[in-house]
């Protein structure tokens, strides 16, 4: 993908995004006064933001197509990519299994582990794994102790 | 008088201490880590401001601003790798300074002329904010709203190299702000059946993600195991009274900059230590130095990005109107305990404000003795690897999000909106903007619809005064000064539209 498509896509979803919000907000306020005695209900202000939205993205996509240099005409690289994608799973899968199965220090231990293991990997598993499960015990035991004795935060 | 003691008694407490203790070694950590900075510190600390009284909750953010200015200095001097936007200029001489002579030198400098300069922001802060308050207790409704949209359109419009696209970052904030109940009329607005959304979009979800989580995947980008390695050798800090007096010049002109630029919305920072910077080369009676390690080099910026952190302060007390992404963090703490910054709150909070004023010096007080403690300790965090950092700072991202509501749906929305936002940053839209105006959205649009109640749904009411007839011609002017400025900028670089990161 080219940073034009990228960014032609983002306007397109942007101008979808706003006339997404502009829908489900008229259709939340059909129930109520639109417009008060002034003309100016709860969706006015709204509304004009979304048309200028739409009229702003618009412009950056006429823009955007209309630009030929070779910086839009690249393509789009991202470094580490698959760090990216790992952290986000890794960031759903804790998220996911504290709010299903609860044990927070256990998640945060778990997820430490498998992160710092990961992102070491270029030093060997039996280094990363080391090193993360001995970092991430006494962060864990940090955090336990701050927001679980002291502050008495429970998660 | 009394009232002053009576205020510094409210400001002496353990509480207030501590928080500005703990807000400073944050600030300076994080300002010196390449890759995080003071937004982040800020954003980060702001749940923990809920269990606190106002005073001492804002007392801490304000310490981790004003410290995070000096932190990122620490990076740019001993690496080389500015460690905010706003210690870039800092680079130049810091650098070289640190290389050929001693690091622990070109830290005294930088720390003394941030001392300097966070103090004359301060007073610029007490001596400017009262009157601006006063004489904006004459604006009515349209006043407000013209304000507001002024300070849109200087982030706008100053900010950001793409100007279309810090104006959709502006509208995208705006429309964040709008989501949940409408105060006026109780109806849902765009909550999309969500009753998590009622109350509006979680300001703490918001921030961590738009700033900590998409920065978390910038700093993957760019090496997981990058270890800077810091020249250690003498990193005692401390200047003789000879060579204070030999930066007084530069600290005075990059304190005055970076006070005046402060004021003004959405220039900060990092434009004023650069304009301090080329003022001070430009008049000094050793121009041949500036480069090769020269202390004023290092002074000028370092002091101008402190005082502009008072500088910043004052339209957003006095008027509201936060001037910058960190200034709408700490906007948020204000609004998180009821309380809404401008004019009125001088009468109805004093004690807060007379308590920020003075909390203010103190916090550069704090950041100069702690900074002369501790520079050596926090130059050792630097050769810390990035996979340390990001792992985590990404669970106390995910802490301090659940931590601010107890709801697991936040956490699902600030992850989304990291992701979202690691990919607006790389096309260069403005996320300050976004900020700013998710802040500004609520009394922008009561005002915009109070005054326009007032007139029967007549527009003239935004130029029935003489007062808002001088803020919409400053509206035109802004527009027209943008309009120039892109117009400009393509006659000289034709190719230059799209680049990585959008770094701001």
């Amino acid at each position: 993908m080219t940073w034009k498509h990228l960014n032609s896509l983002m306007s397109v979803i942007l101008i979808m995004g706003g006339i997404g919000y502009a829908l489900n907000l008229n259709h939340s306020a059909s129930q109520a006064i639109y417009f008060s005695g002034s003309g100016v209900g709860p969706t006015y202000f709204p509304n004009a933001l979304t048309a200028i939205l739409v009229l702003l993205c618009i412009v950056t996509l006429i823009r955007n197509l209309r630009d030929k240099s070779p910086e839009n005409t690249g393509k789009v690289t991202t470094a580490n990519s698959g760090y990216i994608l790992a952290t986000l799973g890794l960031a759903i899968a804790f998220i996911a299994s504290w709010q299903i199965l609860g044990y927070f220090y256990l998640n945060v231990f778990a997820l430490l582990t498998i992160l710092l293991t990961i992102y070491r990997i270029e030093f060997g598993i039996r280094n990363s794994l080391l090193v993360a499960a001995v970092t991430s015990a006494f962060t864990t035991g940090f955090l336990f102790a701050l927001f679980g004795k002291i502050l008495e935060i429970s998660f | 008088m009394e009232n002053l003691g009576n205020d510094l008694l409210n400001l002496f407490t353990l509480t207030n201490m501590l928080c500005i203790l703990l807000g400073t070694v944050v600030g300076m950590v994080f300002g010196a880590l390449p890759g995080l900075g003071t937004v982040i510190a800020v954003a980060l600390l702001l749940p923990v401001t809920f269990t606190l009284p106002p005073l001492a909750g804002i007392l801490m953010l304000l310490a981790t601003y004003q410290a995070g200015e000096y932190g990122g200095s620490i990076s740019a001097i001993l690496l080389g790798v500015p460690g905010t936007p706003q210690a870039a200029a800092t680079v130049i001489d810091g650098h070289p300074m640190a290389s050929n002579d001693s690091p622990g030198k070109a830290l005294s400098y930088s720390l003394v002329s941030s001392s300097i300069g966070g103090i004359f922001g301060g007073l610029v802060l007490i001596f400017v904010s009262v009157p601006l308050a006063k004489f904006a207790l004459n604006f009515g409704s349209p006043e407000y709203f013209l304000l507001g949209v002024i300070g849109l359109m200087a982030v706008g419009l100053l900010s950001g190299q793409d100007k279309i696209k810090s104006m959709i970052s502006v509208v995208l904030g705006l429309m964040a702000g709008t989501v949940g109940v409408d105060t006026l009329t109780g109806v849902n607005r765009a909550t999309f059946n969500q009753p998590e959304l009622m109350d509006g979009i979680n300001l703490v979800a918001f921030l961590v993600g738009m700033f900590a989580i998409s920065e978390l995947f910038i700093m993957i980008s760019k090496g997981l195991n990058v270890r800077y390695e810091a020249d250690r050798r003498t990193l005692k800090t401390g200047l003789t009274w000879k060579e204070i007096k030999g930066i007084g010049r530069s600290t005075t002109i990059g304190s005055l900059i970076g006070a005046g630029t402060g004021i003004l919305p959405g220039i900060g920072g990092g434009a004023s230590c650069w304009f301090a910077y080329a003022v001070v080369s430009k008049t000094s009676k050793t121009p041949e130095a500036f480069g090769k390690g020269s202390a004023e080099g290092i002074a000028a910026p370092e002091s101008s990005n402190n005082a502009s952190a008072g500088g910043a302060l004052v339209p957003f007390l006095a008027l509201g109107i936060p001037g910058s992404a960190a200034v709408a963090i700490i906007m948020g703490a204000f609004i998180m305990h009821g309380i809404q910054p401008g004019p009125n709150v001088f009468t109805a909070e004093r004690d807060l404000v007379y308590g920020i004023f003075y909390g203010f010096i103190l916090t550069t007080v704090a950041m100069y003795l702690i900074g002369r403690l501790l520079t050596p300790v926090f130059a050792r965090v630097l050769v810390i690897p990035n996979s340390f950092l990001v792992a985590t700072v990404l669970v106390l991202c995910l802490i301090g999000i659940y931590a601010s509501k107890s709801a697991f749906f936040d956490l699902w929305l600030a992850l989304g909106i990291g992701v979202v936002f690691y990919i607006l940053k790389r096309l260069q839209y403005s996320v300050s903007s976004v900020i700013i105006a998710y802040v500004l959205a609520p009394i922008i649009e009561e005002n915009f619809r109070r005054s326009l109640t007032l007139s029967n749904g007549s527009y003239d009411v935004f130029f029935s005064s003489a007062y808002s007839i001088v803020l919409v011609l400053l509206i035109v002017a802004a527009i027209a000064a943008a309009i120039y400025g892109e117009l400009n900028r393509r006659r000289n670089r034709p190719d230059a539209e799209t680049s990585d990161y959008g770094v701001e």
